[in-house]
């Protein structure tokens, strides 16, 4: 619960504003509402740009802008009376959300949030306002139900489930140290070489992770760069038609090997440089693993230092849609199926007592 | 570190969602603070993928988006019929959902009457 201090504060600010502006819908208290709920923003804001927490990074401006979009139309969303302004304000919320996911590397899903949300559900939700009341506003939506247990009950939640997420702690940093016989071949010390040796750690290890779990992988290319025949780089397609590399599957894997004979640190730097893609496997892949046998306990003994990976590439996305993730797909396409079909059948009642 | 401020802000929305489902009395409202805290579980979801490095969490909120589409357009459904027999979108008027039938208290028993005569049982709607 200490964790929970530095959070407590917004949090209750945050819900007082609201329980006040649903209680009295006199315009003064509606804007000591909004400036309660303006000041826990502040205040959450603050706490979340500086890196209160030390489970908690502190974040860019960009996102604490859009978060800020999102909360706000959140809480307007909730405290306006009219109907057709909440489904307005859901909107905005949604393009808040829509720029987190960005931030998140979900391009696809930002681009699908928006396109559904914004453009059908909130359009067709408008139609349906528009239609059952023409007036704009009743009575009851300036009525709202036990705003206090409400209240507390949303409080409780998110106290809940921050805890969850602020007390969370950092693994234990492993203690790495190079293979002596790289070393040798090495013209480093090993002091010098540690935080590369970590950062390929890291890339290796997740790539076993992701062989041993059969997680969803992009493909796994085998990179060679001719000029500086500088060794591997686990990526993409696409990241490979970034960089200015020839590569030759069977090729590489020859120069793999020669390089790790050859070079430790030129294939930790080639390891090291590139993020890495996840996606279908690829037999090259574990051979090439196979191939770092020497090594593999090394890389197996490390754990994740740092989760700033890259899963941006929504080819990558497609890929594990269709190809890992098939089943789900389906059923998610067999689940819009029915709700077409019991849509037709729950409305159809409806349509014929409106003829009778 | 597994977890980032984009899941307390998430956290925020999803039960800020939660309390304006309890509050407010519009079905139509309610049904959208549902869609808002199905929302903050996909950000909740993405921000978890990105920082494993797995595409998991994405495909999970696509499948939730795919839910969230079939929830409103059953719910827009639904309460388009309950507001053609009641003529008003006040969730507390369709607490009464049940039904009443004519000599259920006499005999104790459902449908019981015309039971008897094998009349088809005249029943009539609580709403």
């Amino acid at each position: 619960m200490e964790s929970m201090k530095p959070w407590l504060g917004g949090i209750t600010l945050w819900y007082l504003g609201i329980y006040i502006g649903l209680c009295n819908r006199r315009s003064y208290s509606l804007g000591l509402a909004g400036l309660l709920i303006l000041a826990s923003f502040v205040w959450l804001g603050i706490k979340l740009a500086g890196g209160e927490s030390e489970a908690i990074p502190g974040l860019s401006s960009v996102a604490l802008g859009s978060a800020g979009v999102g909360l706000l139309a959140t809480a307007f969303m909730l405290l306006v009376g009219k109907p057709v302004f909440s489904a307005l304000s859901f909107a905005l919320a949604i393009l808040g959300i829509g720029i987190l996911l960005l931030l998140n590397q979900a391009a696809f899903l930002m681009a699908a949030t928006i396109l559904i949300y914004a453009g059908a559900i909130v359009v067709t939700f408008l139609f349906v306002i528009m239609l059952a009341q023409q007036r704009g506003e009743t009575p009851y939506d300036f009525l709202p139900r036990e705003p206090f247990l409400s209240c507390l009950a949303g409080w409780m939640l998110t106290v809940s489930l921050a805890l969850v997420i602020v007390s969370f702690r950092h693994r234990p940093e492993p203690t790495l140290s190079p293979a002596p016989h790289a070393l040798e071949q090495s013209s480093r010390s090993a002091e010098s070489l540690e935080p590369l040796i970590r950062q390929a750690q890291l890339t290796l290890t997740k790539v076993i992770e992701a062989l041993d779990t059969k997680q969803p992988r992009d493909e796994i290319v085998l990179i060679l760069d001719e000029k500086t025949d500088s060794g591997i780089v686990f990526t993409s397609v696409m990241e490979s038609l970034r960089h200015p590399m020839v590569w030759n599957e069977d090729k590489s894997i020859l120069r793999v090997r020669r390089n790790i004979e050859k070079n430790y640190e030129l294939l930790l730097n080639a390891i090291a440089g590139v993020p890495l893609d996840y996606g279908t496997a690829r037999k090259e892949a574990v051979e090439l693993l196979q191939q770092l046998g020497q090594y593999r306990e090394l890389l197996l003994g490390a754990r994740v230092l740092t989760n700033r990976t890259s899963a941006a590439d929504t080819r990558g996305l497609g890929k594990a849609l269709f190809g890992y993730y098939f089943l789900p797909v389906v059923f998610a396409g067999f689940l819009l199926l029915l709700a077409t079909i019991g849509s037709f059948i729950a409305g159809k009642p409806a349509a014929q007592n409106l003829g009778e | 570190m597994l977890l980032s401020g984009i899941n307390l802000i998430a956290v925020l929305i999803f039960a800020t969602g939660a309390v304006g489902f309890l509050v407010r009395r519009n079905v139509i409202l309610m049904v959208l603070f549902a869609e808002l805290m199905l929302q903050a579980v996909s950000l909740n979801l993405a921000s978890a993928g990105f920082l494993h490095g797995d595409y998991g969490g994405q495909v999970l909120a696509i499948l939730v988006i795919t839910v969230a589409a079939c929830e409103a357009a059953l719910a827009l459904v639904f309460a388009l019929a309950l507001y053609q027999r009641k003529s008003t979108l006040d969730i507390s008027q369709w607490s009464q959902l049940g039904e009443e039938v004519i000599g259920e208290k006499d005999k104790g028993i459902p449908y019981a009457a015309g039971a008897a005569s094998g009349e088809t049982p005249q029943i009539t709607r609580a709403l």
